[in-house]
C-alpha cells in the first residue's frame, strides 16, 4: 500500500478468495462452500514472513515497507478464482482484485473421430451427447493419443463399431465432482468406491471407456465377452492395464 | 488519502503433490512361469522366427499376452488361431505382440501353445520376450505407482532369439565379437 508514492505501514486489510461461477467446466451452481473443506474449496494463503498457512479470509496489516507478501495455494478444483484485497477502514475506496486460473496445464479436447463417440455429459458438466459443449473430454496429449489408438485398434477388429468414451477430465483439470455437489471427489474414500467417484480424473491422464458400444446399425449395445476382452487387451498394450467399474474400463 | 492498494505479490504453489514413491504397485500379472522355445528357418529371403510358449505347471495365471522385442525396421508377425497379432512401441522399445481373443485360448498352467511367428529381412539376435498373466482388472478407483501397470514392467521378461537389422557396415572383427558375445550370453542363460 502506498500514499503519495510512499509505503503505508500498519494499515488494516482483508484478503480473501472468491470462486468465479461456471468456470473450469463446472456448470453447476450448488453452494460449494462446505466449511469442512475450506482450503480444498477456496485455496489458502501462506504468509511469506512466517511461512504460516492461513485460511481465507485473512485479516492483517501492512508491514514497514507497505507490503505483505503471500503465496497462494490453489484449491483442488480447476477453475477461476478471484483474489480480493480491501482496506478494512475504507473498503469501498481501497480495494483490488486479480482473477487467476487454477488449472492443469496443456489439456486438450478429445477431437471427434469415427472410431468413437464422446458421452457422459451432464447438466453439471456439460458435454455430449446431450450438449454441444464438451467439458468432460479433456486430457493430456498422451491420453488423447492413447484413446485414439485404442479406438482405432478396436475398429480394425470390429469394423464400424464405435467405442463410447465417457468422462476424461474437465477443461482445467482438477477435482471432478460427478454430481456437481463440490464434494464427491473430495471425500476419501468415497471417490474411490466402485461406480461412485472420479479421483483419477484430475490430471487429464485418465479416461473411462464404456462396456457398451455403438454397433454398425447405430444402436447402443452391451459388449460381448469377446469384445470386452479385446478392449482390455488393446488398452493393456497401448496404455497399460486398466481398472474397472461396473460400467466401464478406466484407462490410466 | 491513500492513493493505491494493490495485490503486489502472489506466488502460486501446488495444492497437492502426489507421493508416487509410496503408491502400491498395480496387481501383478507375473503369476506365470513362461518358457519360450524358438526355431528359425529361411523362406523367400526372409528369416522366420517361430516361438512356442509354455506356462509352468505351478503358474497361478494363464498367459494371455506375449511380446517379442524387435530390432528391425519392418516385420510381419502371425499368431495362433484366436490370437490377435499387432505391434506396439514404448519409448525406444518396439515389440511384436500377440493377445488371446478368448479366455479359452489362453495358455493355462501346464499348457503350451505353438504358432507365434515373426518374418523379417534380418539376422538373428538375442532379444527380450515378455509374457503377461491374465487377471480381471481390479474394481474401484486406485492410485498405482506410475508405470507399474505397463506390459513391459508388469510381465515376466526373458531372453529369446529375434530379428535384428543388418549392420550398416560389416566389420568382420566386430561380427566375430558379436557372435562370441551371443555365445557367452547363451551360456549364461542356460537351456530354456
Amino acid at each position: 500500500m502506498t500514499r503519495g508514492g510512499k509505503p503505508v505501514t500498519g494499515h488494516p486489510f482483508r484478503l480473501t478468495t472468491e470462486y468465479v461461477d461456471s468456470s473450469g467446466g463446472h456448470d453447476h451452481f450448488a453452494d460449494r462452500r462446505n466449511v469442512n473443506f475450506t482450503r480444498e474449496n477456496y485455496g489458502h494463503f501462506i504468509l511469506t514472513r512466517t511461512n504460516g498457512h492461513i485460511d481465507r479470509p485473512y485479516q492483517g496489516e501492512t508491514q514497514l515497507n507497505g507490503i505483505e507478501e503471500f503465496h497462494y495455494a490453489a484449491s483442488i478444483w480447476g477453475d477461476s478464482m478471484r483474489i480480493k484485497i480491501e482496506s478494512t477502514q475504507l473498503p469501498k475506496l481501497l480495494n483490488d482484485s486479480v482473477t487467476i486460473a487454477e488449472r492443469v496445464p496443456d489439456l486438450e479436447l478429445l477431437p471427434e473421430r469415427d472410431s468413437y463417440v464422446r458421452v457422459g455429459g451432464t447438466d453439471e458438466h456439460r458435454g455430449p451427447p446431450d450438449f454441444i459443449e464438451d467439458r468432460n473430454h479433456y486430457g493430456t496429449a498422451t491420453l488423447i493419443e492413447d484413446v485414439t489408438a485404442i479406438a482405432d485398434s478396436f475398429a480394425v477388429e470390429y469394423e464400424n463399431h464405435r467405442l463410447r468414451i465417457n468422462d476424461m477430465s474437465l477443461p482445467f483439470g482438477g477435482a471432478f465432482d460427478i454430481n456437481g455437489n463440490w464434494e464427491q471427489d473430495v471425500i476419501e474414500p468415497n471417490c474411490r468406491q466402485p461406480g461412485f467417484g472420479h479421483c483419477g480424473h484430475r490430471r487429464g491422464q485418465n479416461a473411462d471407456i464404456s462396456f457398451q458400444l455403438i454397433n454398425p446399425r447405430g444402436q447402443q449395445v452391451v459388449m460381448t465377452g469377446r469384445q470386452r476382452l479385446l478392449l482390455l487387451q488393446i488398452i493393456t498394450l497401448i496404455a497399460g492395464a486398466p481398472y474397472q467399474h461396473s460400467s466401464h474400463l478406466h484407462v490410466q | 488519502m491513500f492513493s493505491a492498494i494493490s495485490i503486489l505479490s502472489f506466488a502460486f504453489v501446488e495444492s497437492a503433490c502426489s507421493q508416487t514413491d509410496t503408491l502400491p504397485e498395480f496387481p501383478s500379472s507375473k503369476e506365470i512361469e513362461p518358457t519360450v522355445a524358438t526355431s528359425l528357418e529361411e523362406s523367400n529371403g526372409l528369416l522366420r522366427f517361430s516361438y512356442s510358449v509354455r506356462n509352468g505347471q505351478n503358474a497361478a495365471q494363464d498367459i494371455w499376452i506375449f511380446l517379442v522385442e524387435i530390432n528391425v525396421g519392418e516385420f510381419v508377425n502371425l499368431g495362433p488361431v484366436e490370437w490377435r497379432s499387432s505391434n506396439i512401441r514404448r519409448d525406444t522399445i518396439r515389440a511384436a505382440s500377440w493377445g488371446a481373443l478368448d479366455t479359452t485360448v489362453m495358455i493355462p498352467p501346464g499348457g503350451i501353445l505353438h504358432g507365434f511367428a515373426i518374418s523379417a529381412n534380418s539376422i538373428p539376435a538375442i532379444t527380450n520376450y515378455y509374457a503377461v498373466g491374465y487377471s480381471e482388472p481390479p474394481e474401484g478407483e486406485f492410485d498405482y505407482r506410475p508405470g507399474s501397470n505397463d506390459v513391459f514392467y508388469n510381465s515376466v521378461k526373458g531372453k529369446t532369439i529375434g530379428p535384428a537389422s543388418f549392420p550398416v557396415t560389416f566389420d568382420p572383427i566386430v561380427f566375430v565379437d558379436t557372435l562370441v558375445s551371443y555365445k557367452h550370453q547363451a551360456f549364461c542363460i542356460g537351456p530354456n
